[in-house]
């Protein structure tokens, strides 16, 4: 137990540095895409394997690529959140609670989402980079990897709250 | 639940305590307690058999089945 208290320490505390950093690099992202009239020129981001020149874009091609990164990180940080607080809860000694099962279930449903939001997000990428007359592949990546193990984390959070019943009903057996 | 369970009145009738009946059967009586209050999922046959001849009375007199009261719609 003492070993599981330790290493869920050090995951949450890596977790909430990560989280925090992302919410000020989103914030920081948004200001510098909204605010600065003037991309230096050459400056490129990187989304889904496509490359996106910014610097050449006007403030109506950037602001459907802002919502995009929005929706993808803000997708990333529900899934650090619930992570950070499963920890916290296996910190406190709770393994087997239904509280936990909840933050493992909605990991998955996590994953399951940042697999929708990136193909809507390479669907709307790539219209942007085609009315932008950049040269882009078409058609719409569909990240099977996280949509394969957040339904896999789906199920195994059913089959640990039926085993959470089933603890139950045993220690209610008198 | 439709199971009742009667078994502060045949505390009562026996004039026994909680802790003394938890003494007499081998349970703790915190155990009881969740059987008293109705919180228990489940009782073993050996419990039961151990209350039954503690308290000098039949399973069911401390176990009863009450059909729920289906709402009136009006």
């Amino acid at each position: 137990m003492r070993k599981i208290r330790i290493a869920s320490k050090i995951i949450r505390v890596g977790g909430q540095i990560v989280f925090w950093m992302t919410v000020v690099g989103l914030i920081a992202l948004t200001v510098f895409m909204l605010f600065l009239r003037e991309i230096p020129e050459g400056v490129h981001f990187q989304f889904d394997q496509q490359t996106i020149p910014i610097s050449d874009f006007d403030i109506s091609a950037r602001i459907p690529i802002l919502i995009v990164l929005w929706a993808t990180i803000l997708v990333f940080l529900r899934g650090i959140w619930h992570g950070k607080e499963l920890f916290r809860l296996y910190e406190q000694g709770k393994i087997f609670f239904a509280d936990n099962i909840m933050r493992i279930r909605r990991i998955g449903e996590t994953l399951v989402l940042f697999a929708i939001i990136k193909a809507i997000g390479s669907f709307v990428v790539t219209t942007v980079l085609l009315s932008e007359e950049v040269e882009a592949p078409v058609g719409v990546t569909i990240n099977l990897t996280a949509l394969v193990i957040g339904l896999l984390i789906y199920v195994v959070s059913w089959v640990m709250d039926e085993g959470r019943a089933l603890r139950e009903e045993q220690e209610l057996t008198i | 639940m439709p199971i009742i369970i009667n078994l502060d009145v045949m505390l009562a009738i026996r004039k026994m305590k909680l802790n003394d009946l938890a003494d007499a059967v081998g349970i703790t009586p915190q155990n009881l307690s969740v059987l008293k209050t109705g919180k228990a999922k489940a009782i073993r046959f050996s419990t039961l058999e151990s209350i039954c001849e503690t308290l000098e009375c039949q399973p069911g007199d401390i176990l009863v089945f009450e059909k729920e009261k289906e709402p009136v719609s009006v």
